[in-house]
């Protein structure tokens, strides 16, 4: 393999003496184009045209032939430097110039910068290394990730490409839910455990569907949606009067309860790097539970009568908290967002809202990606009259898994 | 308790034994915990009632303090820019009588249960002292934004007491006295998570949370510390915080005949000062 190696350093050597920068680049293009797509071209001579696999093979070698010209590049000129950055506080943007490590390759390049991203490198910045990485592709400057590197120390500084629209459709696998209403006298009271009582599921697999739409680096909105159903079905054991119709004894129960959820926030990044970022959210997140009963009546003359009662309360609650995205490796990231709704009103009703996402994401590339997490949610209402307390709670959490769809 | 003072003297001997490394090399936050709320309920549910349960609030029921003013002290030791240590103390007594005014069933948990009838006289007290100890690993630190994780126990010595008398329908019975009462420490591993961020020149906002999960053979718990502050520093070394702080603590017990649930959840505000070098 080293004399393999040797062998082809040697003959790049040979071919490019004498030979401009973008000659070598060509040279070099080509002579790994046509090391790498060999069997291709042969494939192809035995395909027929105009056929599915004729395509595919044509786009393998299109791809082949797209990275072995970036590895042309980056063999002929290196690795890209900046020089010459210059910060205009004003317009809040970074300009500069991109040469290449060795050779002539030189692009003028420009990116916006918050002005308080840019606060500690705005003064001796020109003194400053920016390193820009995985810069070359199809002959063209594309600048994913730029470092700064001054005084000894590495900053990263924020991407000028990212992606503005994000999809992540999955599964919500709850794993436990419980949903209780008290009412306390003195100290003393009965709690009640809706799930326990109507026999309902604690445990389902939902869809779940979340989306990100960012304005620019800085802002963005957050949808998301999920819709839990559980219901039961339950013989009555001894007949009673619901709103006025008679449930007979042995007459089938069918119970549901569902809660529906719609989180829609706006999210402020504070503190944005390729490795992190860091924002404040505020928005609204409805829950909406509908609960019910249908049973088989005895309606006088009708035999038998299919009646459904239901309640349906929406809360659309205001809710502030922080998100944090920390990038493991470039292509590996930890998410945590917690959102909170606090109340206290006289002394007489107080409630409170704490929703959390940890979750942990691979992207492939720059447009699919997946995701693994857990999420929490508790909701708590309190009403306190004289010295009786009516408490509502309301519990979710699961585990979380998606696909990531970006462009 | 001893212990602990032990601790925090050796975290204020530290930095005079370790040449300085940064100007936050030790951290200090001495103040006050004004406890808005705090809420222990008990509650039984028996299996033959599909959901239906007896819930106890001692708060409440015995006429507690539920808001108080407490000492608090918190400190961190940083070994270097990526390891330090914290130590948080601090302690709420509360204490009351009331004359129960609705009878109630406490069952026994054989499947039997225990008449209170009101009017019983009853005096409590209440006292949780609270010890934490946490390792942090700083795995991201700029001049603006340090992240943390971490590992370290939420040592919580409950102690809880009943004297008075009661009446189960059979004559006046004895409850106890004080010195009969229940003292029970809750060492609870927990794993943390820290995030300190200066948005501005001297003024910081930092966020820590602490976890605990348990579940395992009819038992099953959580825990979980959230703290929420804001500080501004008027001089290089000194400085002033507020923020807000929750605990909540749950824990379940499961039986042929009695299913228990034991919460205790306490939050407000926090006022310090707060000195660093």
């Amino acid at each position: 393999m080293k004399n393999i190696v040797f062998i082809i350093m040697t003959n790049v050597c040979i071919l490019f003496a004498g030979v401009s920068d973008s000659e070598k680049v060509l040279i070099l293009t080509d002579y790994l184009i046509k090391e790498k797509t060999a069997k291709l071209d042969a494939d192809l001579a035995t395909t027929q045209n105009n056929t599915s696999a004729y395509q595919k093979l044509l786009d393998a070698k299109k791809a082949i032939s797209a990275q072995a010209r970036s590895e042309a590049l980056a063999t002929v000129y290196g690795k890209p430097r900046f020089k010459g950055l210059v910060y205009d506080s004003s317009s809040e943007m970074f300009f500069g110039r991109i040469i290449s490590e060795r050779g002539s390759f030189e692009q003028d390049i420009n990116f916006y910068m918050p002005q308080r991203r840019a606060l500690n490198f705005e003064k001796n910045v020109d003194a400053g290394k920016i390193e820009i990485k995985n810069a070359l592709e199809d002959n063209q400057i594309e600048i994913k990730e730029i470092v700064l590197e001054y005084d000894g120390v590495t900053y990263p500084l924020a991407s000028k490409y990212s992606n503005t629209f994000t999809l992540k459709v999955g599964g919500y696998f709850v794993a436990d839910q419980s949903t209780e209403v008290l009412v306390k006298q003195n100290g003393v009271g009965a709690a009640l455990d809706l799930q326990e009582l109507f026999d309902l599921d604690k445990q389902s697999n939902i869809l779940r569907v979340d989306m990100i739409y960012k304005f620019n680096p800085d802002h963005k909105i957050e949808l998301s949606w999920y819709d839990l159903k559980n219901s039961s079905h339950k013989s009555v054991e001894t007949s009673f009067e619901y709103n006025g119709e008679v449930i007979d004894a042995g007459a089938a129960l069918d119970i549901y309860f569902d809660t529906q959820i719609i989180k829609l926030l706006y999210g402020y990044s504070a503190y944005h790097t390729t490795k992190l970022d860091l924002n404040f959210r505020a928005g609204f997140h409805t829950t909406t539970i509908s609960t019910g009963i249908k049973a088989v009546v005895n309606a006088g003359a009708i035999d038998e009568q299919v009646k459904a009662e239901s309640i349906a309360v929406t809360a659309p609650l205001p809710v502030v908290g922080f998100g944090l995205e920390y990038a493991i490796t470039s292509a590996i990231r930890v998410q945590y967002k917690v959102d909170y709704f606090l109340l206290s009103y006289d002394n007489t009703v107080s409630g409170s809202l704490i929703d959390t996402v940890l979750s942990l994401e691979y992207q492939y590339n720059r447009y699919i990606g997946a995701g693994i997490g857990i999420n929490t949610t508790k909701f708590r209402i309190k009403t306190v009259q004289d010295n009786s307390i009516l408490e509502a709670r309301h519990d979710v959490g699961g585990a979380i898994g998606y696909l990531i769809f970006s462009y | 308790m001893n212990s602990f003072i032990k601790l925090v003297g050796a975290l204020l001997l530290l930095p005079s034994l370790v040449l300085a490394q940064s100007d936050d090399t030790y951290k200090l936050k001495v103040g006050g915990y004004i406890v808005g709320s705090q809420s222990t309920e008990i509650r039984a549910n028996s299996n033959d009632l599909n959901g239906l349960g007896t819930v106890l609030n001692l708060q409440k029921l015995f006429n507690m303090e539920e808001q108080e003013q407490v000492f608090r002290i918190d400190g961190r030791y940083r070994l270097n820019e990526k390891h330090s240590f914290e130590a948080s103390w601090y302690s709420i007594h509360s204490s009351g009588s009331n004359t129960i005014g609705r009878s109630f069933d406490v069952p026994d948990g054989n499947g039997g249960s225990t008449t209170i009838n009101a009017g019983a006289n009853i005096g409590t007290h209440l006292n949780t002292d609270i010890y934490k100890v946490n390792y942090m690993y700083s795995f991201y630190h700029t001049d603006e934004l340090e992240l943390g994780i971490g590992a370290g126990l939420h040592v919580m010595q409950i102690g809880f007491g009943l004297n008075g008398t009661y009446n189960d329908g059979s004559g006046d019975k004895e409850i106890g006295d004080n010195s009969g009462s229940i003292a029970t420490t809750a060492p609870l591993p927990v794993i943390g998570f820290r995030l300190e961020y200066m948005p501005m020149d001297n003024f910081y906002i930092n966020y820590s949370t602490d976890i605990f999960f348990i579940a395992f053979d009819g038992v099953s718990g959580s825990f979980s510390d959230n703290t929420l502050t804001a500080e501004y520093y008027f001089t290089k070394h000194f400085g002033v915080g507020g923020g807000f702080n929750a605990t909540r603590m749950n824990l379940k017990l499961n039986s042929d005949n009695v299913d228990w649930d034991l919460s205790h959840d306490v939050m407000g505000g926090l006022v310090y000062l707060t000195v660093k070098y």
